[in-house]
């Protein structure tokens, strides 16, 4: 695990984002994106409009966005991360006016919405909510873990706008033995079969009934970008990106955990017990992934960039899945003393949380700023990670680096 | 002496050369092969970004069946396994 902390690994880290950076800013198109149908146009669009994102795969079309690009306090549509399990469905069955959204199984009063009827029925509600990747740092893992090789960018908190999913489940009447949900959506398979579904993941009914649970059709004020899931999307903040199934068609509602597909493998699912780095378990000892863990980001200055001045205003983002961030520290010494951030509240609940500090530096120098966040029941970051062989929740420190020449 | 050292010089260098173009030549038709079997669902890039052992790489192959793909013969499994672990080795 101390491998990871080695400085030659840190900069060979940090200088592969940089080299990756560049060559993609360069080319913002990934070369040879192809799809089974005829939605190129629409989706090589939505793609030109991603600013600068780091491309780890172009099918399924997977891409992370860098630390400092993620400033913003709102994540702007053009740098929200991508992520896919399957294929982006055809823009001619993702149609806004025949759009229906089934919640069905284990409820008194089925239902079958159109869009128009949702806007109608349920009060329409507009919230910023942090979305993260459960495989996020995944790139850190050592051993290595299998997947998309995401480093620190498959975050965001963007404004999302909709119905709440807890009105929608209400008005179905759920029958009082149900525990789980289970989510399915439009999106097509790798291998083109059209029989099997992508992804189809659930959240417990306690989970489910939290008012800031969104079935969403806008994003940042505007209709979703096909590539985020239009036209309806699920957002259940701070919990694996996952279970906020894109091209949303139905949730059943289920008296047992969902047995979807990504919910009964090793997807999604961390070790039950502590385990040695390597150590490869069978489905029956592992669990499945509920609220993400608290966790932050430096996303001023950039990694790496040299300051004049023995002054330097760093900032980021916090966050703890359901939970509150209580305070953000930072340590430009290796974690031997920590300075304390000024952290601001969260706009509504599962927000991210913006932090702010001066940091006056001793002197000339290289320096690491590490930022450590701490949530409100007193549980602070790692500076290592519980390795699991998926590669889920590593939410290690962050680290970035700065040469002081005055 | 000196000409049987000659000799055996030059024989040992073809020889190996040839030995060192055959494998080449191996390495590059199972890199088909993997392209062939694998990218007709997915981008190689997701394979690119791996770095793992080969008991890693088999346990992989074998749950891609489970998602789709064609049984593989066995010389075609045991041939992309070895591609695998030779170059996305962790």
């Amino acid at each position: 695990m101390m491998h990871q902390y080695s400085r030659r690994n840190f900069i060979k880290y940090s200088s592969k984002n940089l080299l990756t950076l560049g060559i993609l800013s360069y080319f913002s198109i990934p070369a040879g994106i192809t799809t089974l149908h005829a939605h190129k146009e629409s989706l090589v669009s939505d793609l030109k409009n991603k600013d600068q994102l780091t491309i780890l795969n172009d099918r399924p079309i997977n891409a992370e966005t860098p630390p400092h690009l993620l400033d913003d306090s709102i994540t702007p549509t053009s740098r929200h991360f991508v992520r896919n399990n399957g294929l982006v469905p055809d823009l001619n069955v993702a149609d806004q006016k025949n759009w229906t959204l089934k919640i069905n199984g284990n409820v008194n009063n089925p239902k079958t919405y159109t869009i128009k009827e949702l806007k109608k029925q349920f009060e329409v509600v507009t919230k910023v909510l942090q979305l993260e990747c459960g495989g996020n740092g995944r790139a850190f893992f050592d051993p290595p873990a299998t997947g998309n090789q995401w480093t620190y960018g498959a975050i965001s908190c963007s404004e999302w706008t909709g119905v709440r999913l807890s009105d929608v489940l209400s008005a179905s009447n759920i029958k009082s033995n149900s525990i789980y949900t289970g989510h399915y959506s439009a999106d097509i398979h790798l291998s083109g079969d059209l029989e099997k579904d992508v992804i189809s993941r659930g959240i417990p009914i306690s989970k489910a009934l939290d008012r800031d649970n969104i079935i969403a059709f806008a994003m940042n004020g505007s209709d979703l970008p096909l590539i985020h899931g239009y036209p309806l999307r699920l957002i259940c903040p701070g919990w694996p990106g996952s279970t906020s199934q894109k091209w949303l068609t139905r949730i059943e509602i289920l008296d047992h955990i969902h047995d979807g597909m990504k919910m009964t493998g090793k997807s999604y699912k961390v070790p039950k017990k502590p385990i040695a780095p390597g150590t490869i378990l069978e489905n029956k000892d592992l669990k499945i992934i509920e609220s993400m863990p608290i966790k932050s980001l430096i996303t001023y200055p950039k990694n790496g960039k040299d300051n004049t001045s023995l002054n330097m205003k760093v900032r980021g983002h916090a966050w703890a899945g359901d939970k509150k961030v209580s305070q953000v520290n930072i340590s430009i010494d290796y974690g031997a003393t920590w300075m304390k951030t000024s952290l601001a509240a969260p706009v509504n609940s599962h927000a991210w949380q913006d932090w702010n500090i001066l940091i006056d530096f001793p002197g000339e120098g290289y320096f690491e700023i590490w930022a450590r966040a701490t949530d409100e029941e007193n549980i602070s970051q790692p500076f290592s990670i519980s390795w699991n062989s998926k590669g889920y929740l590593n939410n290690s420190v962050h680290r970035i680096y700065t040469n002081i020449k005055i | 002496m000196l000409k049987i050292i000659t000799i055996l010089t030059i024989y040992l260098t073809i020889s190996s050369s040839s030995l060192h173009a055959e494998n080449k030549s191996i390495d590059s038709k199972n890199k088909i092969l993997l392209k062939e079997k694998c990218s007709s669902c997915h981008s190689l890039k997701i394979i690119y970004q791996q770095r793992l052992s080969k008991s890693r790489w088999e346990e992989i192959i074998l749950s891609m069946h489970k998602h789709g793909m064609t049984k593989l013969t066995k010389s075609d499994y045991i041939n992309i396994i070895k591609y695998l672990s030779k170059h996305y080795n962790q």
